[in-house]
């Protein structure tokens, strides 16, 4: 697995800068797309979307943008903290309900976990041989 | 005042990232998430020292910004596993409109059997899916949007901690289930866990993210009466 990405690494020798650069063309693409289709969608998921189908049909390699992203996605974890740490803004109104709320936010988190889990065991990775 | 400069925020975020990397190396654990650990430390320090949280994020929300070019940047793994993707198309979307639906009622419903009223439940109806995604639906359908966009944090900051293991649990394994699961369940929070422990995993819960957003935005508002007048019969009054 972690051989698997250092292989990543290594043939994406492509300009960090230039990158970074095909990422903001696409968040700002995707954005525009939100704001004239009011698809409530928010741009930074259309740009995904739009990137996917640019890269799959060739149109920009995947070496242009794979070292941006891989600087980007390998600490994805550190850009939520911020916004995270805003939680502590809250304290009070989940306290003062924080059965429902804490109750809720459990029980459906380990039902989708399971269920959405439990269904692609049933439909998925057969045909790949995906054992694992 | 000091800590409204941007590099306060932005120094104090990288350092308790820092700290927070090197206990999760050190103990790799999955209690130990560094997202986890970094927020409750930030905060344990902004209460102390009396900071607003206005103040911290003068220079957070330019490591926030990030996450934006973040997002568009999972087409890579996605792109990386398209066999697999185009192979497993079915069960992706049919797994993750389960989920979706599941996330949907079971958040609604234990709301309301435990105590909450009608608009607490609709504030954590879309509590499973990205923020951005989640604020609009709760706005759309009468829920409290800021208390939405905390639930959604903590649901994935929860999800990112033991989602895997929780699936695990239950004796399912396979890469492609655990992705799904925890991208479905906690969204971009969880995605960033697994993106790290495994790029099929990762790229599954990229996709589970977005798509769960999509059904979910799209599916919510029809359900929302039906679920409602369930509810009426399994708790009247």
């Amino acid at each position: 697995m972690k051989s698997e990405r250092s292989q990543h690494s290594l043939q994406a020798m492509g300009d960090i800068s230039r990158g970074f650069l095909i990422l903001l063309v696409f968040l700002a693409l995707g954005e525009l797309l939100t704001r004239y289709t009011h698809i409530p969608v928010p741009g930074n998921v259309n740009g995904m979307w739009l990137l996917a189908v640019a890269m799959a049909t060739r149109f920009v390699k995947i070496e242009w943008v794979a070292s941006a992203a891989d600087v980007l996605l390998s600490r994805m974890g550190l850009f939520f903290v911020p916004p995270g740490v805003g939680v502590m803004l809250y304290f009070d109104r989940i306290a003062s309900n924080w059965m429902p709320i804490v109750g809720a936010m459990l029980g459906s988190l380990l039902l989708v976990l399971w269920g959405t889990a439990a269904i692609a065991r049933l439909t998925t990775g057969l045909a790949a041989g995906e054992g694992r | 005042m000091l800590t409204r400069e941007i590099w306060f925020g932005l120094l104090v975020t990288l350092a308790v990232w820092d700290g927070a990397q090197r206990l999760n190396r050190k103990w790799p654990t999955p209690l130990l998430n560094p997202v986890m650990i970094a927020m409750a430390v930030i905060i344990g320090l902004l209460l102390l020292f009396r900071v607003p949280y206005e103040n911290y994020n003068v220079g957070g929300k330019w490591l926030s910004f990030l996450l934006g070019p973040c997002v568009v940047a999972l087409a890579v793994p996605l792109v990386r596993q398209l066999e697999k993707v185009k192979a497993n198309l079915g069960g992706i979307v049919v797994s993750v409109a389960f989920g979706s639906v599941v996330g949907i009622v079971s958040a609604m419903l234990i709301t309301l059997l435990l105590g909450g009223d009608r608009q607490l439940a609709l504030t954590l109806a879309p509590k499973s899916v990205t923020t951005p995604i989640a604020i609009a639906i709760a706005n759309q359908i009468g829920g409290l949007p800021d208390l939405t966009a905390a639930i959604v944090v903590i649901t994935g900051v929860i999800g990112g901690m033991l989602g895997p293991e929780a699936i695990r649990m239950l004796g399912l394994r396979g890469r492609i289930p655990v992705g799904l699961g925890v991208g479905a369940a906690s969204h971009g929070i969880g995605t960033a866990r697994v993106i790290r422990d495994d790029p099929l995993t990762g790229a599954m819960s990229g996709i589970a993210m977005t798509l769960n957003g999509l059904i979910t935005a799209v599916i919510l508002p029809p359900l929302l009466p039906l679920i409602l007048h369930l509810a009426a019969h399994l708790h009247p009054g």
